[in-house]
């Protein structure tokens, strides 16, 4: 071997030590059990409902954080004043949020004895320990991704297309909805995936805030949780179905991030 | 008629200029690259707020900040190109176009919008979009999408940037067309030698204070006959030569600047047509002849320097 050729192997045996640690694991559900199997173990009672539970609060939230968090984002993204810089600190705290704390924080926040818990409860509303719960916790933890990702989005489209719908006769919440979303799509579109990943894989808030019930409460994470003691089996399809699903919006992002490249979306 | 009256900071530059244009008419706007054109015509567009001014077009008030009117950008009928173009890249021309046409069925949107593409020679190119477009077309686009809602005051941010010479004729041209079409158009531009084939009279804007205004001719011949200085190297013939020019009272200075003749003339163009054959009559070999002061830069200094003699 030359002086020279080092390097260039350094490099590569640091990628291969890379892909092996990060892709044995999720390899090794798939090795771990037959297909048989994890189609068998998914019709267990429970494990089926955790998934539905899982994918009802997901949308829930993500409709949720799109319908509130894509005009906040516009604002941060396109407006200056006092103490911007201060909000968009305070919305993306959650990010460095200990799930465990999260989940506290809620329940000091609205939970039956938090600060807005009468209010809430005076409303009719059940948070702690119900599905809305849940959704609560899971708009928490995943807000900050999507909103952070959409303020870069939104602020990277050239300003004059929003003052070029202005001079052509358009509110600028007209211009917000048929201009700055479909430009920004992209980036929009990128943040949804994260948040939706990370809303999909929520554990430690939801199990602090909503419990674990079975039905009620118990997403594919929980769920996974609970049978891992008892029926490990079980765990590993419910793992399987998980990895295959924030495969399925990794790819998607991809592919979105691919029609970017092509010209779709602005220069 | 348009009329813009406006004072604002601008970082380091005050903006402080008033413009008319008259109804019908076409007006450019000239002046280096961070003079404020592009400033004065957001306040005239409503897209940059002045901290004092008044804008009225056509007997309407836009905005007078003593009155606190302000009628906001999408309520001023009025068409903006931008220097950039600022087409929205996700719809295709003729969408680009329907964007303006608001309040029609989505069909009749379509047909309009084809029929004024159409007018400007793009028909075919309807269903592109902008990025697929030469910098032309991407031109051509802005100002019938600027024209679809047939607004009579009409501006122009820079229309001949980042276009090659065969472009910018026919940009040139469309410009003209406008003009002669009956609205107030506003148009901008940092190559004064260029204004003059799009507009009949010009403003001539240098830190953000107007420095000269005039049919496009006036202008021309003042810049033309501004002093110059023109540096000749005649070799030994140097003396008999500039004691030659002095004389026909075609220099109003003269030092000779290591060997080289440095002639101050204020009629350059003279100067020019008699050096030849006055070299010849005193017997001087003309070697080298370098004009000074040629550039855009210097013209807009002269034109400042101008203007404050005339204690404007």
């Amino acid at each position: 071997m030359t002086r020279a050729a080092w390097f260039p192997v350094l490099l590569g045996l640091c990628l291969a030590l890379a892909l092996t640690f990060l892709t044995l694991p999720v390899v090794a559900i798939f090795v771990d059990s037959s297909p048989g199997e994890l189609i068998s173990s998914l019709g267990e009672e429970g494990a089926l409902d955790a998934l539905w539970l899982s994918l009802k609060c997901t949308a829930a939230s993500i409709a949720i954080i799109l319908l509130v968090g894509t005009p906040a984002a516009y604002l941060l993204a396109t407006r200056s004043f006092r103490g911007r810089a201060l909000v968009v600190t305070l919305i993306e705290l959650p990010l460095v949020l200990p799930p465990a704390v999260a989940g506290i924080a809620l329940l000091a926040a609205v939970g039956p004895e938090g600060i807005l818990g009468g209010a809430i409860e005076a409303a009719g509303i059940q948070l702690s320990f119900a599905t809305a719960g849940v959704v609560v916790a899971l708009t928490f933890v995943s807000s900050p991704f999507y909103v952070r990702q959409a303020m870069a989005a939104f602020a990277a489209v050239d300003r004059s297309l929003l003052d070029a719908s202005r001079t052509l006769g358009a509110s600028e919440a007209r211009g917000f909805l048929r201009v700055m979303i479909p430009v920004a799509i992209p980036g929009l579109a990128a943040g949804t995936a994260l948040a939706l990943g990370r809303a999909l894989g929520e554990f430690g808030a939801t199990l602090m805030f909503a419990g674990s019930f079975r039905g009620i409460t118990q997403t594919v994470p929980l769920a996974i949780y609970d049978r891992f003691s008892t029926d490990f089996q079980s765990a590993l399809a419910l793992s399987a179905v998980l990895v295959a699903v924030s495969a399925a919006i990794l790819l998607a992002v991809k592919l979105v991030r691919g029609g970017e490249a092509l010209g779709v979306a602005p220069r | 008629m348009l009329r813009v009256e406006a004072r604002h900071e601008l970082g380091d530059l005050l903006l402080d200029v008033e413009v008319a244009v008259e109804r019908g008419r076409c007006l450019a706007l000239a002046g280096p690259s961070g003079a404020g054109k592009t400033s004065l015509l957001r306040i005239a567009a409503g897209l940059l707020r002045p901290e004092h001014g008044h804008v009225t077009a056509n007997g309407e008030t836009w905005l007078d900040t003593d009155r606190g009117i302000d009628v906001p950008a999408e309520q001023r009928r009025c068409g903006y190109v931008f220097q950039h173009y600022a087409l929205f890249p996700h719809l295709t021309a003729w969408q680009n176009v329907a964007y303006a046409l608001r309040g029609l069925p989505r069909s009749e949107r379509r047909t309009r919008a084809t029929e004024l593409l159409e007018r400007f020679g793009l028909g075919g190119r309807a269903d592109a979009r902008p990025h697929t477009l030469s910098g032309g077309e991407r031109q051509r686009v802005a100002v019938v999408r600027a024209l679809a809602r047939s607004p009579e005051v009409l501006l122009l941010d820079e229309p001949l940037n980042g276009l090659d010479p065969v472009q910018r004729r026919h940009v040139v041209e469309l410009i003209r067309r406008l003009g002669s079409e009956g609205r107030t158009v506003l148009v901008s531009s940092h190559v004064l030698p260029e204004v003059e084939r799009m507009a009949p009279r010009v403003v001539v804007l240098v830190n953000g204070r107007l420095v000269a205004e005039g049919e496009t001719g006036a202008i021309r011949d003042l810049i033309r006959d501004r002093p110059r200085t023109v540096r000749i190297a005649a070799g030994a013939g140097s003396q008999a030569l500039a004691r030659e020019l002095v004389g026909e009272g075609l220099a109003t200075g003269v030092h000779i600047d290591d060997g080289v003749l440095v002639v101050e003339t204020g009629d350059v163009d003279a100067l020019g047509r008699r050096l030849m054959p006055i070299a010849r009559d005193v017997g001087a070999t003309l070697e080298r002849i370098e004009p000074l002061g040629d550039d855009l830069e210097s013209v807009y200094t002269y034109l400042t320097d101008h203007a404050r003699g005339r204690g404007r």
